[in-house]
């Protein structure tokens, strides 16, 4: 049986190039036993108003520029000061921080909001994650589960 | 007072990036620059030569907040030229996609943009502080339009659903009953919403010469067919819209200026135009809405266009239900067509106003020529005409005040910078 997760997973970003990385690393999460987390993909930050009801935690991965070589990656918990600085994408000015402190006003916002970014390099149509991007995808997703302890699916653990 | 000029670096809360100039000789306004300088982005050039089936879901890319629009008056002008006509269901769901188009825009722009201008708030943000259930509100509403949008167009952005005849897929009876139960409490929230901005104090401002200009239809409230009618009378047909509206390049925008020929004057696309001019084919609703918050027959207020789109979100939720309810469409979901070299037009109902689609096809399918002329820089030059006048209304010493108040009047007209060529900035010069 299903139990009602209260975290939530969203990946922020699009098909085109790095941008994918918020995406990638939802994705090896949902690989994960989905049991123990909900996980999102958005186009755009104002898409987490919709699945923060009744959340307790929220992670967020996203693309940044700003913070770091091209393939590191950082996490930041809210609120932050930093994040106000970093190149943050959304429509009509909705960026991920005005969407997190719209989400507080509104009462909506998990308790816990941790934040993890990967510094990218090209966003091209067509294009595939850079090799480091990948890299950090991969190692930042796995931080995410065992910092949440989300166990691998039972199969896969079985075969381990 | 001396000579002066007054410039907003950023105007917030539109969608692109541009600016403001103002330059004062005194109490006179010497010159008004509303400056795109977003660089062109040459759509019509990427077209040439690919196949037309591309169009579609290229021209959608033109914008994250009217997609839907682009591809209609793409695949109508392509249709055109390809002689094909569309099913009745194919039509009405076609409609559905645009309510749901103008629901989200609306929605967002209504709550979270202009809304903020009359109550005294710099953000949606600082508004939510106090008006949180109005906030949430708009934030439904948009999602509705958004989950429109996703179930008829396979994503709520940048659709992908659309085609050339038709549509790739029909939805199903239950993805569309689905929807009823939020459109339902949307409807009333959108009645609720209307009869708040209409309670706004708006300034006493009126443009004066304007000329209204929108789609009409004698059957529908316009969004996908008909002839281009004017507060001053004339109807022209979508035929002849090049000869009627002419394009020009003015140095301080990298969009293209718009005037009619025969007038040699700017006029105003939107949904101020489309209510003045249709308020008769408004849902009942929203018509009823329209008499019970004393809207005038012929609107000249720019500032009350937030009450034109209340009153389009109450007819877009009305005939959205109508549909949803209704039997769900059978048979197939496009018409076949055999390539042949043509011509074909269409315009049709953006948020913002009416989007002109032109293409040339080849007998191999391919796009000759495409020729796109979006609403926001069709209306750039009224505009400038309208912050000139508004200017003498509020021009005060405090710099900072002014350019406030003639960003409110910018966002009025919710302008869609990215689509005509993105931020706006507001200069103001006292020489």
């Amino acid at each position: 049986m299903k139990h009602h997760s209260q975290i939530l997973i969203t990946g922020i970003g699009s098909p085109h190039g790095d941008d994918q990385v918020g995406w990638e690393i939802a994705k090896q999460i949902q690989n994960r036993d989905s049991d123990f987390v909900d996980v999102h993909l958005a186009r755009t930050p104002d898409d987490l108003l919709d699945w923060m009801e009744g959340m307790k935690q929220l992670v967020i991965c996203d693309a940044c520029q700003g913070a770091g070589d091209v393939g590191s990656y950082h996490h930041w918990e809210w609120p932050s000061d930093q994040l106000e600085t970093m190149k943050w994408s959304g429509t009509h000015n909705i960026s991920l921080p005005t969407v997190l402190a719209l989400a507080e006003e509104l009462g909506r916002l998990p308790t816990s909001v941790r934040i993890w970014g990967v510094e990218i390099e090209q966003t091209q149509a067509g294009r595939s994650l850079s090799e480091s991007v990948e890299a950090a995808a991969v190692v930042v997703a796995e931080t995410i589960c065992q910092a949440l302890s989300i166990p691998r699916k039972k199969a896969e653990s079985h075969h381990a | 007072m001396s000579n002066r000029t007054i410039k907003v670096e950023t105007l917030t809360r539109v969608e692109g990036e541009g600016g403001l100039y103002i330059r004062l000789n005194g109490e006179a306004v010497d010159e008004v620059r509303l400056e795109i300088y977003e660089p062109p982005r040459l759509f019509e050039a990427l077209l040439r030569g690919r196949p037309l089936e591309d169009t579609p879901d290229i021209t959608a890319r033109i914008c994250g907040i009217c997609p839907v629009a682009y591809q209609m008056s793409s695949v109508h002008a392509l249709e055109a030229a390809l002689e094909v006509t569309v099913s009745p269901e194919v039509r009405r769901l076609r409609r559905l996609l645009y309510c749901g188009e103008w629901i989200e825009s609306h929605g967002l722009h209504m709550h979270l943009l202009h809304a903020p201008d009359f109550l005294g708030f710099d953000s949606g943000l600082e508004m939510a502080k106090e008006f949180p259930d109005e906030v949430n509100r708009g934030l439904r509403l948009k999602k509705h339009g958004n989950q429109l949008v996703d179930m008829l167009g396979g994503r709520a952005i940048h659709p992908i659903n659309v085609c050339v005849g038709g549509f790739y897929r029909l939805p199903k009876r239950k993805e569309l009953q689905n929807l009823i139960s939020d459109f339902e409490w949307g409807l009333n929230a959108a009645v609720e919403t209307t009869r708040w901005v209409a309670s706004f104090e708006f300034p006493d401002f009126e443009s004066t010469d304007c000329e209204y200009i929108s789609l009409s239809h004698p059957d529908e409230y316009p969004m996908n067919a008909g002839v281009m009618k004017t507060s001053s009378g004339d109807l022209i047909e979508v035929g002849n819209y090049e000869a009627e509206f002419e394009e020009r390049q003015v140095p301080h925008s990298t969009a293209l200026h718009a005037i009619r020929n025969s007038t040699g004057r700017p006029y105003l696309l939107g949904p101020l135009s489309r209510v003045n001019l249709n308020r008769d084919k408004l849902s009942s609703t929203a018509r009823k809405l329209a008499d019970e918050v004393k809207l005038e027959p012929l609107c000249r207020n720019p500032h009350k266009s937030i009450i034109a789109r209340g009153l389009e979100i109450i007819h877009a939720y009305e005939e959205a239900l109508m549909i949803l309810r209704d039997e769900p469409p059978k048979g197939k979901s496009r018409e076949s067509y055999e390539y042949r070299a043509g011509e074909g037009m269409s315009a049709t109902e953006a948020p913002r106003g009416t989007l002109f689609h032109r293409y040339i096809v080849d007998d191999d399918g391919k796009i000759v020529e495409a020729c796109i002329i979006p609403p926001t820089s069709q209306n750039q030059a009224q505009i400038e005409a309208d912050l000139k006048q508004w200017i003498s209304h509020v021009i005060s010493n405090d710099e900072q005040e002014t350019a406030r108040k003639c960003e409110n009047l910018v966002r009025a007209y919710d302008p869609c910078i990215s689509c005509s060529t993105h931020f706006l900035n507001v200069k103001i010069e006292r020489t």
